[in-house]
């Protein structure tokens, strides 16, 4: 990349184009009064008052795409220079009407048009001239004009073809034998180079596929019309025309020429359409950030609203799409898919509609803009890939630990639970029988009555300890009976309002722990007259609220066992919040998906 | 389907189909006990024996307990909540259902609490905890009329 440079402005192009209007102007009057017929003399100046506008164009697409794409600027500029060459050199010819010692070189420095013209044909808009046989065919062009059309004005006379009263200015003699060879060796050269640009121009679109050879389609149809008048005209010249001949001839002929600038124009605007369209790209890019900103900017930059952006992860060697999940970057039948490196590594895959291949140049453009934040994305598709599997190992290990507790609840309560409440009852029966047998043995009575206490005792601890693992009332009847029973226990007056639905069993279990935490604590340090309990839920969450009127000032963390049970609420996807001001009570909020 | 019953004092494992036991009119009245563990059911039928009820029947999932209750009609239904096939309301309601005017006392390891108001919205007499069966207990439960 290039650094940027300033961008053409606007009214250097207002101007640019306008002074050209005035310079074609000033052409087409100056050729009337020199004789020449309005008809003829207007077009003509028109085609090169077209190519100047062609040029200026090129020059500002080239300015927008800046130092985006440095390579496709500095074709554009060189097309820009061609345009606007061929469009001066063919206003200028004028002034050789007036100023007759000028002619020679005038008409010199007018063939130029033709190699450069061939020159802009091959290169259009913003290609490389690489293929050796175009060179070959350029370079000739070249020489032709440059070297032997230049030698050939050395030995012409003037007043053979300019009824002026012109002197001989070029310093040589005159020389018809040497003159004429030189001029028929140039037609017929003229006529094989024209014929040879517009074989390689028909190659060009011949190989071009659809779309691209649709957009060549104004240039190859006005190249082959421009080309072949002009071999026409070229060889008419080998006949002797009338002057009234010749003009509507030469008017025709330039009509046509217009045609090419004009094709030329219309490409270069579609252009610098696409270049805008990069343009807004960058600043969509820089407001959007993110996978799903980056592929909203492409789709729009680019005009294909089902584009879609797979990003290479180097680590799993998948592609991804923006959500992190794995992505197939095979492109369906009519779409196509566009690689996008950094450093010679994969870095994205862009899989959109396959007509887009024809627009290279805004293909290219675009992603060469959009790379830096491809990479920012596929960084960020990672980093969410990542998250999303750590969210979900986090929200499966908290399920599993509910689950488990739930399974060593049920153990406990169907094992030892059992047989310690049978024991109870065989052991309440010996005890009776002892009481009622004759002889009554009262040291054996008391035995028998400690040991069945015990027993109630250990039964009412495993049944706490149940209670801690996981509430069977939760399991059997819900939330909101689960809630009345810790109500029934709190020392204080407790309003319950809670919705009668059933939740996953996490959501239920951690729903339950956070109210029961948190009226333990309203029990501990709240020094409240009364609380309030609200569970309620919209089917996709479940929003849970504990609130109290007392003294307030509770750290926001909400100490040791509300914080564990944070943590297992955000497992859950949830957000736990404690509001607490001074003197104005508590309340602890739980928003748990329950979806 | 059969009802699957089990004989007091035998394991499901050997899955007999039913088992009633010889009736002849005791002091407190028939009683049939549903509860899944065995152990349990023996316990029970030997502690409310030896207080003088007459234990005619014991099945082990809700679906036998109905069938068995029904067909003998006992005065009392002793009926564990958690059951592996259904729970012991819905075992209640369906008696209802049923017709069958048996008194049923459910019972369970767990805590009247943890099964909140639904006790006292169904069709059955009262909720005894399971360590607290006894002769005296289940008498008051019934005399009262509340649960």
């Amino acid at each position: 990349m290039s650094p940027p440079r300033p961008g053409l402005p606007r009214w250097a192009v207002i101007a640019a184009i306008s002074g050209a209007g005035v310079f074609a102007a000033a052409d087409a009057i100056l050729e009337h009064r020199a004789g020449i017929p309005w008809y003829q003399s207007i077009p003509d100046a028109l085609v090169g008052w077209a190519y100047i506008t062609g040029g200026v164009v090129a020059f500002r697409a080239a300015s927008v795409i800046g130092g985006v794409v440095a390579f496709r600027a500095r074709r554009l500029d060189r097309t820009g220079t061609l345009m606007t060459s061929i469009g001066v050199i063919w206003n200028l010819d004028s002034v050789a009407l007036y100023v007759h010692a000028l002619l020679p070189y005038a008409t010199w420095v007018g063939q130029l048009v033709v190699p450069l013209l061939a020159q802009l044909l091959l290169s259009y808009p913003s290609r490389a001239v690489r293929s050796r046989l175009e060179r070959a065919v350029l370079a000739a062009a070249y020489v032709q004009v440059v070297v032997i059309n230049g030698a050939r004005q050395v030995f012409v006379n003037l007043h053979d073809y300019y009824p002026c009263p012109c002197v001989h200015s070029f310093p040589t003699v005159h020389n018809p034998a040497v003159f004429h060879v030189l001029e028929t060796e140039n037609r017929i050269a003229y006529v094989l180079l024209g014929g040879a640009v517009l074989a390689l121009v028909f190659r060009r679109w011949q190989r071009a596929s659809g779309p691209a050879r649709r957009a060549l389609n104004p240039l190859w149809f006005a190249g082959l019309a421009t080309v072949t008048a002009l071999i026409l005209d070229d060889v008419l010249g080998f006949v002797r025309l009338t002057s009234a001949q010749y003009n509507a001839e030469s008017a025709v002929v330039t009509v046509i020429q217009l045609s090419v600038p004009v094709a030329l124009l219309i490409g270069l605007l579609r252009i610098r359409q696409s270049r805008l369209a990069v343009a807004d790209l960058v600043v969509a890019l820089d407001q959007a950030p993110g996978p799903a900103g980056v592929r909203q900017a492409l789709a729009s930059a680019l005009g294909d609203p089902g584009l879609t952006v797979c990003y290479w992860e180097p680590e799993s060697g998948f592609f991804v799409g923006a959500d992190g999940r794995p992505a197939d970057p095979e492109p369906p039948p009519g779409s196509a898919a566009t690689e996008v490196t950094a450093d010679g590594a994969p870095l994205a895959v862009l899989v959109h509609d396959g007509e887009l291949l024809g627009q290279r140049p805004l293909l290219d453009a675009v992603v060469a803009a959009a790379r830096l934040a491809l990479e920012n994305a596929r960084l960020q598709a990672a980093l969410a890939a990542q998250l999303e599997e750590v969210r979900a190992s986090r929200a499966r290990i908290v399920q599993a630990a509910v689950e488990e507790r739930r399974k060593v609840e049920r153990d406990l309560h169907d094992g030892a639970q059992q047989r310690l409440l049978a024991l109870s009852l065989t052991i309440a029966m010996i005890s009776d029988q002892l009481a009622a047998g004759p002889g009554a043995d009262l040291g054996l009575t008391r035995l028998a009555d400690t040991a069945r206490s015990e027993i109630s005792a250990a039964i009412g601890e495993l049944r706490e300890l149940g209670r801690g693992l996981h509430p069977a009332v939760l399991t059997h009847e819900g939330l909101a009976a689960a809630v009345e029973t810790l109500v029934a226990l709190a020392p204080l007056p407790v309003t319950t309002q809670i919705a009668p639905a059933r939740f996953p069993a996490a959501v239920e279990a951690t729903a339950y722990f956070v109210i029961s935490e948190a009226l333990a604590n309203v029990a501990r340090h709240a020094q409240a007259s009364k609380a309030e309990v609200i569970a309620d839920t919209d089917g996709t969450r479940l929003i849970v609220e504990v609130r109290d009127d007392g003294i307030g000032g509770a750290p926001a963390r909400g100490g040791s066992g509300l914080t564990g049970l944070a943590d297992r609420v955000a497992a859950l996807g949830g957000r736990l919040t404690i509001t607490s001001p001074v003197g104005g009570g508590t309340t602890i909020r739980a928003d748990l998906p329950c979806a | 389907m059969l009802a699957r019953v089990f004989p007091l004092g035998w394991t499901p494992a050997e899955e007999q189909t039913e088992t009633v036991i010889a009736t002849f009119k005791a002091p407190q009245g028939t009683l049939v006990v549903v509860d899944d563990h065995a152990r349990f059911r023996e316990a029970v039928t030997e502690r409310l024996t030896a207080a003088g009820w007459r234990i005619v029947g014991a099945a082990a999932t809700g679906a036998a307990a109905i069938d068995l209750v029904v067909r003998l009609a006992p005065d009392v239904v002793l009926l564990d909540v958690v059951l592996p096939d259904m729970d012991g309301f819905a075992v209640a309601d369906r008696l209802a259902a049923a017709g069958n005017t048996s008194a049923v006392v459910l019972t369970s390891g767990h805590d009247r609490g943890d099964f909140a108001g639904r006790i006292r919205s169904a069709p059955v007499r009262g909720f005894l905890p399971k360590e607290m069966i006894s002769g005296p207990a289940l008498a008051t439960l019934l005399a009262g009329d509340q649960p």
